[in-house]
């Protein structure tokens, strides 16, 4: 929205200043043709200095009065129509083409009042020569006479005048701006609307109507389009995750036999002890695929937004030490029955700050990254190794990072994670980063020196929440730590 | 053995499965396990075997198993545990809403699927006839009802948050329990801060419990991650 009124600022600026420089040009253009004919008028045919010319050329010899050659041709030269000289009565002494309709004698009045207006419709004008005064008529088509006469005070107040009038003008040219503009952004806000809307994968439902019609019609068919286009994709999503869920349900049953029968040949005293051996590896493999049944189906429904995160405020590193406990405790989901081996062990190591921090997380599957990740290390960690997963607490998010002394994970494997079709090896891996990024964090790798990675996952902290410490009691505490503290 | 003296009904409509269910469960001691492949079926078996215990599947061919939950529990109280291939949240929660006693998703363990029975029968059979177990731990017994330790004809007493550390530890017997897992049932969900006071009723229950305090058999530490009950002495 904001750059919408951007645009509308723009516009009106811009019509603004179209406008102003349309008005300075066309005031340019008047005061230069004002200039150039009030500088002509003075210089040319019909100016003072005609005038004065031909009165030079005026002469009075036994009581006649003359115009010399030259005055002639300067008569002739200028566009006067007709000249007449007039004495101190008011009689015609002298005339040049002078019209019938016009008389030879005037009085006092009269020659005020021609002086400032008409002679018989022809403009005239007066020039003082001698005792004469000499009246040269203009054409009547040619010349019009104004004769202005105003108040001093009006005079006086004309720049005010001028300068309120330029800002009245001002203020109607910013009303009609805002008010174009107005409606400019009043005709275009459905369609931003729409496109945000579209933006938010919404339905963008602009009304066809009004100047932005057309632009309406076009967002609305985009709209449609992408629509359609979002139902398919989640049509198709929804079919594959259904897909998924439908054949690890119909495997369900089969594996159970599978594992329920191989469990029981495998406790068959009657059987021999390889049968025996086969049979329990039989059970764990059925438990492998078990769990990748499992994977799969979450991280399907991870993938496609259909598995509901059930967050609620918990403890990261009570999540830490459940998820540990179950691999000592022995769980069919560690595939640790009877507990890890005393060759591997797992250490936990919470930093001081983020013993107290709580995250809104879905605990469940939180534990359940971490549980791959740690059942990673376990699994290609050889003979034995030990297993120390850290957990700190930034600004902003948790993190955890898990650390073996076994191999690692593998740069191919690292690699493969970007890919878009993952191979079922790093599924676990995999689903860790989904989780992850459903709790606002990832699964990163961080290299170790001998070349394969470590796993660290992190999780975003919804604003800092820290724990209330209550008051402790006086008791003197046990010397044995809760939990190893980083730092002490 | 006393399993034998309860009588199971599992229903599902895979009689593989049903078989194999049966077998498991019998080679645990219970002898009387009665297997049913539909809603009828299980439901002319529940009246005339009275169980007590019925296992279910959900999906059966003439109907579901909620359905068959619920003729059940209009006419008995009997242990009802789902077992199923439908693994979603809501169905779990669905089947846990209507009162089932548990739902166990296939595939499944038979030592799963045994010590879930096991625990639903000891729940609902065992709590009121018996009370609070007595809790042995070498040479000293512990009487949860009266929060004493017996040892040698003295009585030695348990304070109340002791107590309940004790039997967290005991009803996890073997396990390690996290601290959290302790402070929680002493002090609630909001339990930060009662690290040390943890570690204090812990000493204290170890002097009235262990033969020298400072090198532990019964109560043992998990380091980082909490205590586990010994099971035996080591």
């Amino acid at each position: 929205m904001k750059s919408l009124l951007k645009i509308i600022r723009r516009y009106s600026l811009t019509v603004g200043a179209i406008f102003i420089i349309l008005l300075l040009c066309n005031v340019a253009v008047f005061f230069g043709i004002s200039y150039m004919t009030v500088r002509d008028a003075g210089n040319t045919r019909y100016g003072r200095d005609a005038m004065e010319q031909v009165g030079g050329e005026m002469s009075e010899r036994d009581g006649t009065v003359r115009i010399s050659a030259e005055g002639e041709d300067l008569l002739e030269s200028s566009s006067f129509v007709w000249a007449m000289a007039l004495d101190g009565d008011g009689n015609a002494v002298w005339e040049w083409r002078l019209p019938k309709e016009i008389k030879k004698s005037y009085s006092l009045w009269e020659v005020s009042a021609f002086s400032r207006w008409y002679l018989k419709g022809y403009p005239v004008r007066t020039w003082k020569s001698g005792e004469l005064l000499l009246v040269f008529g203009c054409g009547r088509e040619e010349m019009a006479r104004y004769d202005l006469l105003m108040s001093r005070k009006v005079f006086e107040f004309i720049p005010v005048y001028a300068r309120t009038a330029a800002v009245a003008n001002l203020a109607v040219i910013l009303l009609f701006i805002f008010c174009f503009g107005f409606r400019f952004y009043q005709s275009v806000k459905p369609a931003a609307e729409g496109i945000e809307k579209l933006a938010l994968g919404e339905a963008a439902d602009v009304p066809e109507s009004g100047p932005m019609e057309e632009l309406a019609r076009k967002i609305n068919g985009v709209s449609e389009k992408l629509l359609k286009q979002q139902r398919e994709l989640e049509r198709r999503d929804e079919a594959r995750t259904a897909w998924i869920a439908g054949v690890s349900h119909d495997i369900r049953t089969p594996l159970s036999l599978i594992m329920g029968y191989a469990d029981k040949l495998a406790k068959d005293p009657s059987l021999a002890k390889d049968s025996r051996r086969t049979a329990e590896m039989m059970k764990r493999q059925s438990l492998i695929i078990r769990q990748l049944i499992a994977d799969l189906n979450l991280t399907s429904k991870l993938a496609y937004q259909a598995q509901p995160l059930k967050k609620k405020l918990c403890s990261p590193a009570a999540v830490l030490r459940d998820c540990a406990a179950d691999f000592y405790n022995g769980d069919s989901q560690t595939f640790t029955e009877g507990g890890i081996s005393e060759d591997f062990s797992i250490e936990i190591i919470v930093g001081k700050e983020a013993e107290g921090v709580r995250i809104s997380a879905d605990e469940g599957l939180l534990k359940r990254a971490l549980r791959n990740l740690i059942g990673n290390s376990i699994r290609h960690g050889g003979e034995g190794c030990q297993v120390t997963v850290s957990l700190s607490a930034g600004e902003s998010e948790v993190r955890w990072l898990i650390k073996d002394t076994g191999n690692g994970i593998p740069e191919a494997v690292v690699q493969n994670m970007g890919a878009q079709e993952g191979t079922v090896h790093i599924m676990g891996l995999r689903l860790a980063d989904q989780i992850a990024r459903a709790h606002g964090g990832k699964l990163s790798f961080i290299r170790r020196d001998g070349g394969n990675y470590d796993a660290e996952v992190t999780a975003e902290i919804p604003g800092k929440i820290t724990a209330a410490v209550p008051a402790r009691t006086s008791a003197k505490a046990d010397s044995e730590t809760f939990g190893r503290h980083s730092g002490q | 053995m006393e399993n034998y003296r309860y009588k199971i009904l599992v229903v599902d409509d895979n009689g593989e499965l049903v078989n194999l269910i049966a077998a498991i469960l019998r080679e645990d001691g219970y002898q009387e396990v009665f297997t049913a492949r539909s809603v009828m079926e299980g439901l002319e078996l529940f009246k005339s075997g009275r169980p007590d215990m019925a296992i279910l599947d959900i999906m059966l061919p003439d109907g579901d198993g909620f359905a068959l939950f619920k003729r059940i529990r209009e006419e008995s109280e009997i242990p009802i545990l789902f077992l199923s291939a439908k693994d979603e949240d809501k169905d779990r929660l669905f089947g846990l809403g209507l009162g089932a006693d548990d739902y166990i998703t296939k595939p499944f363990l038979s030592k799963e699927l045994l010590l879930r029975v096991r625990a639903v029968f000891k729940r609902t059979y065992h709590r009121k006839e018996e009370g609070e177990a007595q809790i042995r731990l070498g040479e000293r017994m512990v009487l949860p009802e009266r929060a004493v330790v017996l040892y040698r004809g003295e009585e030695i007493s348990l304070t109340a948050k002791e107590l309940a550390l004790l039997l967290k530890l005991n009803q996890n017997r073997g396990r390690i329990v996290t601290f959290d897992a302790l402070c929680s049932a002493v002090w609630g969900d909001f339990y930060y801060g009662y690290e040390n006071t943890l570690m204090v009723h812990i000493r204290h229950l170890r002097e009235k419990l262990e033969d020298d305090p400072s090198h532990p058999q019964w109560i043992l530490t998990a380091r980082g991650l909490g205590y586990r009950l010994s099971k035996v002495r080591p």
